[in-house]
């Protein structure tokens, strides 16, 4: 087990050095000087000096990348000519707000999910089985931003019962933090929820034909202590790895709800700052992207260890 | 009120499917007293398994229905029982309790075993869990697991087959049943694995008075076991009896045909195997007439009514479901048993293995570094010659099929020659080896996941016609399809088929034809009949014997069951951890086995024959083939050996010539 962690983590350290370098080549590798690209051609070629040496872009490439990941590390991400203020600074306000609605959403999305499949499961071709694979299908097909759109109208115009837009953190006001989140976090974990409970779904059906559900129900053990004990944990193994895919997700897939709700979080910084051509900001953007994946890859490894001995025990 | 502890009669057991109804079992009656072991006797499909778990309510409902009968366990039917209701959860693990097949995946991988047994002590005797915990630990030790105190904290992985199903018998005895139910529960095992298993049972449900039922396709078992049997075919009990009666006085003409379809340790092997001819009835399309009627040799008109035959009793205990006596079944001819084809083997050596090895290299860390080697096989010699057929035997793991893919070239050798007609194959580059893959071919054991599900019979037959470009044009391709198929009995209007419209049987037929089509010299057969049903391997046995003398093919037949290699090798090797620890002419190796593993390995074969098998002297082995990874220094079988010495645990004994007879062992005089 402690082997196995201490392998998944030096693969993680990999991983973040990787992308760390494939980020930072992101501004080498746009064609034009990347000053100009951010800020346009019709500065001064005396600013445009300053701003390229500012940026360490004069220095030998291995030196820049060092002092970049160094810097980054101190919590200095540079200079954002697009948002006029330190990317660190932009971070500390904007990735908050979307990862709380992320982790929300996943939270959401991970137990409706879990707990419909297991329903449907169990009841399988039974009425609520019928009405819950249905809902799930349209839920995957139903796209975010008409459901986003479809919510303001029912709720905020037409019912008046919540706010249309913005975003409150919780220890501010709670009550009105609650309400602006509802139809976000709804709208973000709809796919997820869907997801979850078709996985979910064939996965027990999967578990309950197994020879040791048998074995339990030969000993007379109770229908529901079977399901709760012997089926769900074996079905939740390959849904795990699901999970720490809809973190990621969630968070890299918010620009759209960011905008949809107006609320000022990390999606519509990335998006701003792709078509601004904010290298400096991209790049920080990036790395947080892969820190959080990689972050998400590491719990999910870490409970599937948990949860299989047949891997814990390797 | 009935005598008996468990009575059933009649039960009727359908499954509806979405095209029509299968009747899984038309009419089973049996009972079982205290203490006693009876046997169920049956191939697949024949429905043993259903009955079993229609009265305990464990088959699927819907779409399997239990349609007539019942079952009287203490004075009450419990047929009657809901299959979730309270009253038959009390009876499932605390009166009647079974054992499954497999031991591999009857155990739920993310409970350690002590949680699964503990689960079930807890429910039916209202025990604590510190209670619940000592009597498992307990139970653990009684079914011979070492160190049970700590091992009832270990999660199945951590078992080998053989100790998960003594983990199951001690789950299945936790709670005191009266009955014990064993499906197919060795039929997995290794056979000293399984012998060791079934002392087990034997042993524990006469301590404690508990009645055993034996569920197997497996007659030799339940001749060495079963006090009664009860044969099944079809979804009916054809045949009751005890174990004497059947095995000597068979009345059913099923039952004879099993007995006599059967190879055995102690069978004239100059005569052909009598095989049952076709295969069992599709339960879907039953009629109401005599189940055996389409494979019966006896039948007459009279049997073609839709009727099933009434029980005839021969005595309080035997009884058959034949419209005939057995003494007027007698009187007519019985099949001859045909004299076996003649063949001649020549002095040409076809295949030489010198000092032949495999290692498997066993890494560590994130860098792969190589810490050490999985020998596979470590310096094999083997020689076959022209005609013959040399049997392979050896318990799972001790690199059977290892060898046959390292002559195939299927994978590198490490060390030693393969040296096929001659010429040294072992580093042939790989554009060189494709008339020597003409040459050798090869018959794997499962005929369902070796045959391409996308192609059509024709086409896997073909297969090798064009690869190795035989036919002259297309008419010629035809016709040799044509032949190959009449060659392993199966008509040609077939080939256009899918191959999962085949039978096991047929199938198997399909990949010796495969087999035969590029005209091979060699045929490497692994294990090509242990996936059959008994009736269907003799029928492969006497093919495989029948193409041998026709088209003086060699053959090297790798099997684990040592009464098919007795029955087919005309010389057999015995491997053990990729060792080959002896080789010797058939009749040699049976008569007089020289080493102590051979004389394990033939001991823990039953010979269906109750009066010979009680009389049978017997040599035991203690333990399981042990893995590859921590293989013992010196003579590989030491730690289990009973006659091991101080020098057998330091060096390994050579393979020694006596006479034509070679094994590997130090104390072949003394033993």
């Amino acid at each position: 087990m402690g082997r196995f962690l201490l392998k998944r983590f030096f693969q993680t350290i990999l991983i973040l050095i990787i992308i760390s370098i494939l980020a930072f080549s992101l501004i080498h590798i746009i064609p034009g000087d990347p000053v100009y690209a951010m800020l346009g051609t019709d500065i001064s070629p005396e600013y445009h000096d300053q701003v390229y040496h500012s940026m360490g872009l004069d220095l030998p490439l291995v030196k820049q990348y060092f002092r970049w990941v160094g810097n980054f590390v101190q919590g200095q991400m540079g200079y954002s000519y697009h948002f006029k203020e330190d990317v660190s600074t932009l971070v500390a306000r904007r990735l908050p707000p979307t990862l709380i609605l992320g982790i929300l959403s996943a939270v959401v999305s991970v137990i409706l999910g879990l707990l419909f499949g297991i329903i449907t499961a169990v009841r399988r071709g039974k009425p609520i089985d019928s009405v819950l694979t249905v809902l799930a299908n349209i839920g995957i097909a139903t796209p975010i931003f008409w459901l986003a759109v479809l919510l303001v109208f029912v709720f905020s115009l037409r019912l008046k019962l919540l706010p249309s837009w913005g975003f409150t953190f919780p220890w501010v006001d709670f009550g009105r933090s609650m309400k602006q989140m509802v139809m976000p976090v709804l709208c973000m974990s709809v796919g997820g929820i869907a997801s979850y409970t078709r996985q979910t779904r064939s996965s027990m059906l999967e578990v309950i034909g197994q020879d040791y559900i048998r074995t339990a129900r030969s000993k007379g053990l109770k229908e529901s202590q079977i399901i709760k004990k012997h089926a769900v944990k074996n079905a939740l193994i390959p849904i795990l790895t699901l999970i720490g895919l809809t973190l990621r997700n969630s968070i890299g897939g918010s620009a759209i709800i960011e905008r949809a709700f107006n609320i000022s979080g990390m999606g519509s910084v990335m998006v701003e700052a792709l078509s601004a051509r904010d290298y400096v900001a991209l790049q920080s953007g990036i790395v947080f992207l892969a820190l959080i994946t990689c972050v998400c890859n590491l719990l999910v490894d870490i409970a599937y260890a948990y949860a299989d001995p047949r891997i814990r025990l390797e | 009120m009935s005598e008996h502890l468990l009575d059933v009669k009649h039960l009727q057991t359908v499954f509806h499917m979405g095209d029509g109804l299968v009747r899984a079992v038309d009419d089973a009656t049996f009972h079982v007293d205290e203490g006693e072991i009876i046997g169920i006797v049956g191939e697949s499909g024949s429905g043993k398994s259903v009955t079993m778990m229609s009265i305990l309510k464990l088959i699927a409902m819907p779409p399997g229905e239990i349609v007539g009968g019942e079952a009287i366990f203490q004075g009450r039917d419990i047929l009657k029982y809901g299959p979730t209701s309270e009253e038959i959860r009390e009876i499932r693990g605390g009166g009647i309790s079974m054992i499954f097949q497999e031991p591999m995946t009857s155990l739920n991988p993310v409970l350690t075993v002590g949680q699964q047994i503990m689960e079930s002590i807890m429910l039916h005797l209202k025990m604590n869990k510190a209670d619940a915990r000592k009597r498992t630990i307990e139970l653990l030790g009684q079914v011979g697991i070492p160190d049970a105190e700590s091992r009832i904290d270990y999660y199945p992985t951590q078992f080998s087959g053989g100790m998960r199903q003594r983990v199951m018998i001690a789950m299945a005895m936790s709670c005191d049943p009266k009955i014990l139910i064993a499906d197919e529960a060795t039929t997995a095992l290794d056979v000293t694995t399984q012998e060791q298993i079934l002392e087990l049972l034997r042993d524990i449900v006469k301590k404690t008075n508990t009645a055993l039922i034996i569920i197997t396709h497996n007659l030799s078992i339940i001749a060495r076991y079963a006090e009664r049997i009860y044969v099944m075919y079809a979804g009916n009990i054809v045949e009751r009896g005890t174990s004497e009666e059947l095995f000597v006085t068979p009345a059913h003409p099923y039952t004879m045909g099993l007995l006599r379809a059967i190879p055995r340790l102690d069978s004239d092997k100059s005569r052909r195997l009598v095989s049952i001819d076709g295969t069992p009835p599709n339960p879907a399309k039953k009629t109401g007439r005599c189940p055996f009627y389409e494979r019966c040799i006896y039948k007459e008109e009279r049997c073609d009514i839709n009727e099933l035959p009434e029980y005839i009793e021969y005595s309080e205990t035997q009884a058959s479901a034949c419209r005939f006596r057995r003494e007027e079944l007698l009187a007519k001819a019985p099949p001859e048993a045909k004299e076996a084809n003649r063949r001649s083997i020549g002095k040409e050596p076809v295949l030489q293995l010198k000092g032949l090895s495999k290692y498997y290299p066993v890494t560590q860390g994130i860098a792969r570094r190589k810490v050490g080697d999985v020998k596979a096989l470590d310096d094999v010699d083997l020689t076959i010659y022209q005609g013959e057929t040399v049997g392979l035997v050896g318990e799972s793991g001790c690199g059977k099929t290892t060898l046959a893919k390292t002559v195939l070239r299927l994978h590198p050798a490490t060390g030693g020659e393969i040296i096929f007609r001659g010429e040294d194959i072992t580093n042939l580059p790989e554009r060189k080896l494709n008339s020597i893959r003409r040459d050798v071919q090869f018959i794997f054991q499962d005929p369902y996941g070796s045959l391409d599900p996308r192609q059509t019979a024709g086409s896997v037959v073909g297969e090798a016609i064009k690869t190795h470009k035989l036919a002259k044009d297309k008419a010629d391709y035809e016709r040799r399809i044509d032949e190959l198929f009449r060659a392993v009995g199966l008509d040609p209007a077939l080939k256009n088929r899918a191959p999962h419209e085949f039978s096991g049987g047929q199938r198997q037929r399909l990949c010796i034809a495969a087999a035969l089509a590029s005209e091979p010299k060699f045929i490497i057969c692994d294990e090509p009949i242990s996936a059959l049903d008994v009736s269907i391997q003799a029928q492969i046995i006497n093919l495989l014997i029948d193409l041998q003398a026709e088209r003086g093919l060699t053959y090297l037949f790798i099997a684990h069951d040592l009464s098919v290699v007795r029955h087919i090798s005309d010389r057999i090797a015995v491997m053990y951890l990729g060792k080959v620890v002896e080789i010797s002419p058939w009749d040699r190796l049976y008569e007089n086995p020289m080493h102590p593993y051979t004389r394990a390995l033939l001991s823990a074969i039953p010979i269906p024959d109750p009066v010979v098998e009680k009389a049978r002297k017997r040599t035991r082995i203690e333990g399981e083939v042990p893995s590859l990874i921590n293989r013992p220094s010196g003579c590989v079988f030491h730690p289990r050996c009973p006659y091991a010495t101080e020098r057998c645990s330091k060096e390994v004994p050579p393979l020694k010539d006596y006479n034509g007879h070679e094994a590997a062992c130090f104390r072949i005089g003394e033993i």
